[in-house]
């Protein structure tokens, strides 16, 4: 028997407005209200609640059979709060029915792993892991990183926190010739560590309608077949949730082939796995080890930490705000607090990403900002103003 | 001729953390800046001599040394010599400016404009002994908004930008009537002894004194302004181009066809002003107005200066104020604002985010209160 193991990510940013410093107070100060809430409902309404629809379906029909993995951020956990319900309430059904596991995560989708100090790292967890539980009723046992950001002291972490297991890139240098489809454990914690098959991942993710690849159209019963070539553990399948109406349109057909995918994989040897299950049927059959100077991600070609920290802007605007920790907790404001955990979103450092060639369109896809500049500039404005209130704070308490 | 050297802002990381009063080396590299003045003040005492000469031979000048400038001459006691002996010719006269090379004059509150132009005169009393009656402001800005200080502070004549929407497409050849009487600069001609004189694909190569006084020749009016960075003319000279020769014989040539050679203050009191509507309500600097503001960069570090700047006059009494002061007005220099705006967003973009993080350390400083 071999597993196939989805999940999907589901996640929203607070983005910031084209900043001004005009007398707003408060988190909208900075975040844009209109347009986050024009995107999150637009979001909501080609694939949050189709797509939602859709999988409780099939959770429906297949009994059990059919199962799979969500992490969903905070940040889009307090939109769902404010501006659909109807979104959360569906979440909600999802974990009722025993089939789907949820992970957890940084409640920001942050980078703040990436810290040397990790205070941040584990309070954004502890924080996701008390969201999910007030709202969805769930208690995660396995994580993921955001943007599937690992290294081994991440995983050691992780491990210490009481996690089963860890989820990360299966990246061609790291795996050197090794198959993602069992499982590894992290050098140093040993955690148990599942790899993402980029490969078939990707083909429903990126290229699902692409017509200039050979593999299309796509349908559930060639994907399948595809998939039941593989006699290995487990088949890691991670792919933006937003996939489903968002980056493939309803037009292409995505939802036709999600209906047909469980039917189509149970025709064959495969069955569907969740993370924590995984980890319970199989073991471990090789060592993972990534430095902290070697961090990888899932992100663009490269697969390391450069689509956030890749240019001088990025670099800066994040020494900014890793230099601000002490200053902003030292306020004892839970506005400013807030801010500053909201301005760590890696969604923020992404948009300001100067490598164009072949990642630039995905760059830019939920962008509100004409160029990556205009980002870099835009996020730093509004660090010079948030820096300013966070001292005018620690003087007027002096 | 304009002589300006600017401070610029160094690639600033802030490995000190978010702590401390800055001094200038904080921000500012001022290794390289000393040796770029090093290299520019051997070249200027050469052309000064060429200066000299061309007084002797009829020629008259007026110098707008920069106040950035003039601190960095404090370093060459030979160079601040030469350009007394300038002013000793009685053919040489010297400018106000803005201590700062600042854009002050286009804040909503015009305390800190009125200081720098106090700071800077000054600064030109102490080093050079001589009190200026005209006033160029930063990169030639005009803004009828600094007109009532310039009054105020005794100014008698003014030199701002000669550009399209204030001229309109006609040759600003007259004394133009102002609160501060105006003139303005002639562009083209200017910029055919700044840019073009070099270049040897210009149609008008080699420029040589008979050709351009003809054409000063061919117009009509009272009085033409020609302002010229004096670092361009240094390039020229070095390129071993005939602007040697060209200023020497410039006065004579002038002369030959009944053109005068004058300062700016005699200019303004030979000539009846001409009324020109425009300069009540319109803008300019060089480059344009759009290329030191044109961008939401500039826009916001415009925004944010002026913040500073509030804040940091409350601290007026405080130990650590006057060292604030000093940097605060280097973080106005025009250049800093030009570069944020260099036809290439990438460039510029990349140059604000360092800047924005400069001004937010220092806006840091100032909000912590100093001593």
């Amino acid at each position: 028997m071999t597993s196939v193991c989805i999940y999907f990510q589901v996640h929203q940013p607070f983005r910031l407005r084209r900043f001004w410093p005009d007398d707003r107070s408060g988190f909208f100060r900075y975040f844009d209200e209109r347009c986050n809430r024009e995107i999150f409902e637009r979001v909501a309404r080609k694939c949050y609640i189709p797509a939602n629809r859709v999988l409780l379906d099939l959770l429906d029909r297949y009994k059990g059979e059919f199962r799979f993995s969500l992490s969903v951020t905070g940040t889009l956990l307090e939109q769902c709060e404010l501006w659909g319900k109807d979104v959360l309430e569906s979440f909600r059904q999802m974990a009722e029915t025993g089939s789907v596991e949820y992970l957890d995560e940084t409640f920001y989708h942050s980078l703040s792993s990436l810290f040397e100090d990790k205070t941040e790292f584990i309070e954004e967890i502890r924080e996701h892991r008390e969201s999910m539980s007030d709202l969805l009723g769930v208690k995660p046992e396995v994580f993921r990183n955001t943007e599937l950001l690992y290294n081994n002291t991440i995983a050691k972490l992780v491990s210490d926190l009481g996690y089963k297991a860890i989820l990360t890139e299966g990246a061609d240098h790291i795996l050197d010739g090794r198959s993602p489809n069992v499982l590894y454990k992290a050098k140093g914690s040993g955690l148990p560590v599942i790899v993402r098959n980029y490969k078939l991942s990707d083909d429903i993710g990126y290229r699902f309608s692409a017509r200039w690849w050979e593999g299309y159209p796509l349908t559930a019963e060639k994907w399948a077949s595809w998939a039941s070539g593989i006699n290995e553990d487990c088949i890691n399948i991670f792919m933006d949730y937003e996939t489903f109406g968002e980056h493939q349109w309803e037009e292409t057909g995505i939802f036709s082939f999600l209906e047909k995918l469980p039917e189509e994989v149970l025709k064959t040897h495969l069955d569907f796995s969740t993370p924590r299950e995984l980890v319970e049927k199989y073991s471990p059959v090789s060592e993972i080890d990534i430095g902290d100077f070697s961090t990888i991600s899932w992100a663009d070609m490269e697969r390391d930490t450069s689509a956030w920290l890749g240019n001088d802007m990025q670099r800066r605007c994040f020494e900014e705000i890793k230099l601000l920790e002490p200053f902003v907790r030292k306020t004892e404001d839970p506005e400013i607090l807030r801010i500053w955990k909201h301005l760590l979103t890696s969604d923020h450092y992404y948009y300001m990403c100067t490598k164009w060639l072949g990642d630039g369109d995905v760059h830019s896809y939920f962008s509100v900002h004409s160029t990556p500049f205009d980002a870099a500039v835009n996020f730093m404005a509004v660090l010079m103003d948030f820096k300013a209130q966070v001292f005018k704070k620690l003087s007027a308490i002096a | 001729m304009g002589v300006h050297l600017p401070y610029n802002p160094k690639w600033y990381w802030p490995v000190e953390g978010f702590v401390g009063i800055p001094e200038m080396d904080r921000y500012f590299d001022r290794n390289s800046i000393f040796s770029k003045f090093l290299k520019a003040s051997r070249q200027m005492l050469r052309l000064n001599d060429l200066i000299l000469e061309s007084i002797e031979r009829g020629g008259k000048y007026s110098f707008d040394l920069s106040g950035p400038f003039l601190e960095q001459c404090r370093w060459d006691p030979e160079l601040l010599e030469s350009f007394y002996e300038l002013g000793e010719t009685g053919g040489v006269e010297f400018t106000g400016s803005c201590n700062y090379h600042s854009l002050s004059s286009l804040y909503p509150d015009l305390s800190w404009f009125n200081e720098e132009v106090i700071m800077y005169k000054e600064t030109l009393r102490e080093l050079l002994d001589i009190t200026p009656e005209t006033f160029v402001n930063t990169e030639l800005l005009y803004t009828e908004r600094a007109e009532r200080i310039l009054t105020d502070l005794g100014f008698k004549c003014l030199i701002a930008e000669g550009s399209r929407n204030l001229m309109n497409g006609y040759d600003p050849v007259h004394v133009f009537e102002n609160h501060v009487p105006t003139l303005l600069r002639h562009i083209n001609l200017s910029e055919d002894l700044e840019l073009r004189f070099s270049k040897k694909d210009w149609q008008g190569y080699p420029l040589i004194p008979e050709k351009f006084v003809d054409w000063i020749n061919s117009m009509d009016g009272d009085v033409l302004t020609l302002y010229i960075n004096y670092q361009n003319i240094c390039f020229h000279y070095r390129n071993k181009s005939m602007i040697a020769d060209f200023i020497r014989l410039l006065p004579e040539t002038l002369k030959s066809r009944g053109i005068e050679m004058l300062t700016p203050a005699e200019a303004v009191k030979r000539f009846k002003p001409l009324k020109l509507p425009t300069l009540a309500t319109e803008q300019t600097i060089r480059y344009g107005m759009h290329n030191a503001l044109g961008n939401h960069a500039q826009q916001l570090y415009l925004r944010e200066l002026v913040r500073v700047g509030e804040e940091l006059s409350e601290l007026k009494g405080k130990k650590d104020y006057n060292k604030l002061r000093d940097v605060y007005g280097y973080l106005q220099q025009s250049e800093i604002f030009f570069s944020m705006n260099p036809g290439n967003i990438r460039e510029g973009y990349e140059r604000a985010v360092n800047y924005f993080s400069i001004l937010s350390d220092f806006r840091r400083a100032v909000l912590e209160g100093g001593t």
